[in-house]
Order: C-alpha cells, then structure tokens, then sequence
C-alpha cells in the first residue's frame, strides 16, 4: 500500500499538487472538491474536471460548481493518476478525447508523455502492474475519459499483445482451466 | 482496522486445523487470504460480479452474516483465523514467489494435508493473488485494435486471447468474427458449419464485417452458401478476388449471381463491393453451345430476349409501380435489360437495384471468362444502379467487350461523391455519362492494357472524348492513362492547367508542362525521348519521381535534371550498373528498372 499511503500524506491538506498550482494563479478558478470512496478528498479546477464526461454532465446539470462530490467505485490513487492526465491534456489540441476521433484513428501511437505516464503506473515497487492498470481502467471508465480509456486499453493490449496464453493466464493471474474448460474454448 | 489484531488473540492452531476440514467446498474459500475489505479493492466488485469466493469473503468480513457465522463452528475462530491470515499473508507484500492457484486447488490440498495428519503445523492454504477482472466493454475495446485475420501471421493475438479463459472468450471472438478472410472453399465450407454448430455460433455470423473470400473456382463453393448469406447480415464489405493470379491466367468461375444477390437482398449495411465477374450456370450452357456458332449467338440471344420480352414486361411494369427510385434511371430504350434479369435469376430487382444504390465502393476486377449474356447483364445493372454515396468505381474487367451496353443515365451532380475511377476495358458508354455528371473525381485510371481492343484507345484518343471528361473533371490530381498512342496533344493542353500532381502515361506525344507534377512514370519512354527529358526537367520544377524504365539515362542527365527540378530523390531508369556510385553523388536513389509486366 505504498503508493497509497503516500498519497494520503499528500493529501490531508485537502489539496492536490494540481489544486495548489492553480491557486498560484491571480485569477479565481472555479474549483471543485472530490471526495473518493476511501476519504481521500482532491481540489480540481473546473477545465480539469470537465476532461471527465460524467463531471461535464454533473457539472451542465447542477449549473455551478456543487458541494464537495463524493465520487463513488474511484480509489484515491486512480484519481489521482486520472487528475494527472487530464492537468496535463485538458489543454492539449492534438490528443483528442472524444470517441468518434479516437476511433477514426486507428493507427495513432501512444505520446511521448502518456508513455512516461503509463510507465509510472508500472514501476511500482512490489505492487502488481497489471492490478493498477486495469484499477485506472475501470475509473477511467466509470468517469467516461475516453483518452484516457483509450491509453489505459491500448497499454493493455501492448501487454498482452505478443505473448503466448500461458504468459497472458499468469499476468492477469487467471487460473489454468480445467481440460473440459479448456476443450469447450478451443472448440 | 482488523490488522492491528495482534497474532496471540489468534484461536490455538488446532482450533483452526480441526475448524477447517469440517467446512463445506463452498464456505471454505472464506479462509483464503484474499484482500481484507471492498476498501483496499475498490475496483474489483463494481463493475462485473466478483466470483462467490470473493463476495463470501466480503460479506464475512464485512457484515459478519448470520449464514457465514453459522458456518464456522465459532464467532471466534471465524474471526480470528481471517484476522491471522492477513496477518501472515498481507496484500502486496511484495513476496518474490508468486504462486498462483486455483481456490479449488487450495481447498483440496489443504484437505490433503489435513488428512495427512498435519494438525501440528499451522496450515496455510496457498496464496491467491486477486484476480483483475476486466468487464467486457474494456475487454473488447482492448482487442479493438488487435491487427485483423488479413494482417501478416493472421490474428494469433487474438485467437490466444480468446482462449484465455471465459471471460475473455466473447470478446475475442467478437473481433476474431468482425474481419473473416477464406482462403479455399474447403475453408469457407468450414466457416458455415463451424456457424451453424450451435446456438451461440449463431450469434457470431451477423457479427462479421468484412468478408474476404479467395475462391478459386466458384464450382466448388458449398451449394447451400446462398442460403447461408442472409446469417451475415451484418456485412459491411464483400471482397471476393480475383483468382486470375494464382491461376496462372486461367481464371475459373466467379461467383453465380444469385450469390451476390442474396448479399445485396440481405446486407442491408453493404457499402463495398468487389467481385469478379459472376456466373450464371444456364448462359453458360447457353454459349457452349453457341461457342461453335459465333455468328448465330446474338441472334440466339436477340430471338430469346424477344420472347421475354412480353412476358416480362408486365412483371416490369408491376415492379415499376412499386415505385423503386432507381428504376427512374431506366430509361425506355433498354427497360427490358433488368427485368428480364431479375425475372430469369428470381431476384427482386427493386430490391437490388436499391441495395446497389446504397453502395460506397463496387469494383469489379477480374477477366471475363465465358460469353455470359445474364452475368454481363447483371455486371451493367451493377454500373448503371450506382448511387450517390458511391467514392469509388473500379471497373478492371472487359465485361462488355464487343456488346453495345447502355451506360448509366446520370444527370448533373449525380455522383457528387465520386472521388476515384478505374476503368480497364471498352467502357465507352460511361464516359458520356461521366461527362453529363461531373463527378469531383480525383483519381482518374484509364487502361486498355488488360484487352487488345480498339475500342478504349479509339476512346483515348478521341478528343470528343477524354479531352472533354477531362475539362468536365478540372479537379484531377492523379491521372493514369495506359494507351498505346499516348496522350493526345489537345488532351496535354489541358493537363498544363490542371493541377496534376501526378501522372502515369506510356509515353508522352508531345513536350509537357506540369507546375505542380511530382509523380511522373512513363512505361514507353525509348532512347528517342531525349527532348522529354529537357522538358521536363524546364517544366516541372516539383517533381519528386521520375520512372523511365526502358530509357537509359547517364549521370550527366540526371544532373541535367536534378538542376531544373530539385526536389528530384528517385529515379526509375535502366542504368548500366558502373554509373551508379556517380549518380547517387547526385544525391537521388536510383532505381533500377523492373521486368515491365506491360504487354
């Protein structure tokens, strides 16, 4: 739990590194609180929040910025690797983050800093890869970011893509099926 | 937190051994050491349903159910040996061995070792590592962009994937189903059965997109495949090749007709089309025997033709009334041609002619193999129902050769999205449609390398004809011409406004001048072009390429050329092999000329 107790120590401020960079600035940002399930709470700017699909909705629906949200099946550590992301490419013209352009493109390569980033969710030290990629995934999902679900999926295959079942069963760490099981996939 | 229990509070060992065999297989993964609470987990129970062991496990630790605690022999050791476990065995203790087991295999062993009497130690069963789930809607984006069953080493990738496990198998096979590529009939006979095997198969034919099929001779195809098209009516693109290649020249039967019928009756998301030229069994029967009497096969033909004539008519005049917007297109000197097609083949012209209409892209490529009246009818009803949305037309065939064919009807802007156009083969009909239309095509090939006849060059060379296709088309930026006498002078004229930025020809007749030229490759070129080369070299100050591949050209040339067009990097020559090291001095690649496939 390395990562996320570091993160907690970063985080009981109440801020994160991206709230306090903001802040820094003359101009008052619209911000907006989020709370995660384990009680880890992050300030966002609003052009940050809105990366997120779901945030974007929430945000046209209540027109303002709400109250601290608690924002539920999201771990402190996703959000705050999804909060990275979206700092870095809420102002990015060239990485799109609708489905229609990111479908269109099928044949697009990962970025130089999305790689770093993916990277960093990797080398962490004893803590299974794969776990954390498919955690972020899943959240990247559940808060409809589709550049980011379309990193995360792409970064998934890249893992799986040259390497034989038995390496693929031990990453995911998916059990051996029985003989009967196996047959009626092979048939 | 639960983990701050210390290790003394923990019930003896053999209170725990004893509990543990006493268990039934489906409480007793409760005791695995999986992760302590939904907590530290967050992700594994939210969006596809966790296994039983793991919501056992939740609902004990978190709820403490009345079911789980009555399993246990007491609230205590329930608690207790959870409590241990985590203990010993904490989530991502970053042990270097890493043993992945099945939960069932853990029960079992620890059975085993129970019975053997090994109530002294305490028994731990074997660490599972959580498993990561994926839902399925992550799964198939995943394999999204797994490379197709065309791309080089087929798609291993993913028929690996989807013998992962279960959960992975539907998505998988989902994409493994979206690109469908049969190389044999034999495989295409496979391909239905393996469709028709079971319930869940059947789900999967209307998953396939594209459908690429390399059959050699259409005879050998599964009799009943006409019946099994309508199971792909998904179908987005049919490719079936050509098998003139693999043949050695000698191409068999294409596809019959009611085959490509029944893909456009029950495809209705069909936008390409590429088929060779198709079969029909009685036509062919038909010339056989009108092979020995060449003279007598139109008048065979004439005289049939009019005996459907009045029979069809009526049937005609009835699909008329249902009112298809595409037989607006049929005008009344050639109404009998569809009709009496769709009347000999049993197909609802409506039907087609809408479904034809509906297409993206229709090539049709491969050598015409018999004198087939229907199929050529059928090849014209092809051409002459296109529609709107058409982008690309490839007619690289000699359907119609020697046959007075109607083209298609086509007003102003009635093609307004025609962007590229082959044509191999007589097609004189078209162009004077094309002309009326004025599509704004892009890429124009015109080629009559495929047939020895007059009839395209005569074309070529008319300027009543290309000349105005080519004013009526001012948007062409890649133009093809493979005539035997080049291009016409009035026809270069024209190019030397166009905005031509590439260009394909035997042999040019006469000095050219392309501004904007960067692709230039001329088959024909001989020796006696030398005056070419200047003028290209003063007239061309863009161009990229040059191909002269039956021209030798010196060092001294290419530098001629590379002076007046300095963005030159290849050139395509024969160039005897001592002067190579002093022509790419030059700083251009030298390409040395290819065995010319051209006739």
């Amino acid at each position: 739990m390395f990562h996320r107790a570091n993160l907690r120590n970063n985080s009981k401020n109440g801020r994160s590194q991206v709230g306090q960079n903001r802040n820094s600035k003359k101009k008052p940002v619209a911000k907006l609180t989020l709370i995660t399930e384990d009680n880890e709470s992050f300030t966002v700017c609003k052009k940050v929040a809105e990366m997120s699909m779901f945030f974007k909705n929430m945000l046209q629906d209540t027109e303002g910025i709400p109250a601290p949200f608690i924002v539920p099946n999201v771990s402190g550590y996703d959000l705050k690797k999804i909060i990275e992301y979206c700092s870095y490419h809420c102002l990015d013209t060239d990485c799109p983050n609708d489905n229609d352009s990111l479908r269109s493109r099928r044949d697009r390569k990962i970025g130089h800093w999305d790689e770093t980033f993916v990277r960093n969710i990797i080398n962490k030290d004893g803590d299974p890869v794969i776990d954390n990629l498919v955690g972020l995934t899943k959240a990247a999902y559940f808060l409809d970011i589709p550049g980011l679900i379309w990193l995360m999926t792409k970064s998934i295959a890249n893992t799986i893509d040259p390497k034989p079942i038995a390496e693929i069963r031990e990453i995911f760490n998916v059990p051996v099926p029985s003989e009967r099981e196996e047959e009626i996939l092979q048939r | 937190m639960p983990q701050s229990a210390p290790r003394s509070r923990s019930t003896p060992e053999h209170e725990f051994t004893s509990a543990f065999p006493s268990q039934t297989t489906s409480a007793l993964p409760q005791f695995s050491p999986s992760p302590p609470s939904s907590a530290s987990l967050p992700h594994e129970d939210l969006f596809s349903p966790p296994s039983g062991t793991e919501e056992q496990l939740i609902r004990t630790n978190s709820h403490n159910t009345p079911a789980a605690d009555a399993s246990a022999e007491s609230d205590d050791s329930d608690g207790s040996s959870v409590i241990m476990l985590e203990v010993r065995k904490p989530r991502r203790s970053g042990s270097s061995v890493v043993k992945v087991e099945d939960d069932d295999a853990a029960v079992n062993k620890g059975k085993a070792r129970a019975a053997d009497g090994e109530a002294n130690e305490l028994f731990l069963p074997a660490p599972v590592k959580p498993r990561p789930r994926l839902p399925y809607e992550i799964l198939r984006q995943i394999f999204h962009d797994f490379p197709d069953s065309n791309a080089e080493g087929g798609c291993t990738d993913l028929r690996s994937a989807s013998l992962v496990c279960r959960e992975w198998e539907p998505a998988a096979s989902a994409r493994v189903w979206t690109h469908v590529v049969l190389n044999s009939s034999t495989a295409l006979r496979k391909f239905m059965n393996c469709s028709r095997a079971s319930e869940k198969r059947a789900d999967r034919a209307p998953l396939v997109r594209t459908l690429d099929l390399y059959i050699e001779d259409w005879m050998n195809a599964p009799d009943d495949f006409t019946l099994f098209v309508p199971r792909l009516r998904g179908l987005r693109a049919l490719l079936v090749y050509d098998n003139y290649s693999r043949t050695g020249g000698y191409t068999l039967r294409g596809p019959s007709i009611s085959t490509i019928v029944a893909f456009l009756a029950s495809c209705p998301h069909l936008v390409e089309l590429e088929i060779p030229p198709p079969t029909s069994g009685y036509a062919e029967e038909d010339l056989r025997r009108s092979d020995k009497i060449g003279q007598a096969r139109d008048s065979e033909w004439q005289a049939y033709r009019n005996g459907l004539r009045e029979a069809d008519y009526e049937a005609y005049r009835l699909q008329r009334l249902s009112g298809s917007p595409n037989l607006s297109k049929t005008s009344e000197e050639d109404y009998d041609e569809g009709p009496v097609l769709a009347a000999r083949c049993g197909f609802n012209l409506a039907t087609v002619t809408e479904s034809i209409g509906r297409l993206n892209i229709l090539r049709i490529a491969g050598l015409w193999h018999s004198m087939d009246f229907d199929a050529r009818l059928f090849a014209n009803l092809l051409v002459r129902s296109v529609g709107a949305p058409l982008v690309e037309l490839c007619l690289d065939t000699d359907v119609w050769q020697g046959r007075q064919s109607a083209g298609p009807h086509l007003g102003p802007g009635a093609l307004p999205k025609l962007d590229i156009l082959m044509i191999s083969g007589p097609y004189y009909n078209l162009f004077a449609s094309l002309i009326s239309a004025r599509p704004p095509l892009r890429c124009l090939t015109l080629c009559d390398k495929k047939i020895s006849c007059r009839t395209l060059r005569d074309e070529l060379d008319d300027p009543e004809c290309l000349v105005p296709l080519l004013r009526a088309c001012p948007t062409i930026t890649h133009l093809e011409i493979y005539s035997h006498n080049g291009i016409s002078y009035t026809a270069l004229s024209l190019l030397h406004c166009a905005s031509l930025s590439s260009l394909s020809s035997l042999f040019l007749s006469s000095s050219l001048c392309g501004p904007n030229l960067k692709f230039l490759h001329l088959n024909r070129a001989r020796w006696a072009d030398r005056d070419l080369l200047r003028s290209i070299s003063e007239t061309c100050p863009r161009l990229e390429f040059l191909g002269v591949p039956e021209m030798s050209i010196t060092p001294d040339e290419v530098g001629f050329l590379k002076r007046g067009c300095p963005n030159l990097e290849e050139i395509e020559a024969h160039i005897p092999s001592p002067e190579y090291r002093i022509l790419e001095e030059h700083g251009v690649t030298i390409t040395p000329a290819r065995e010319e496939p051209f006739p």
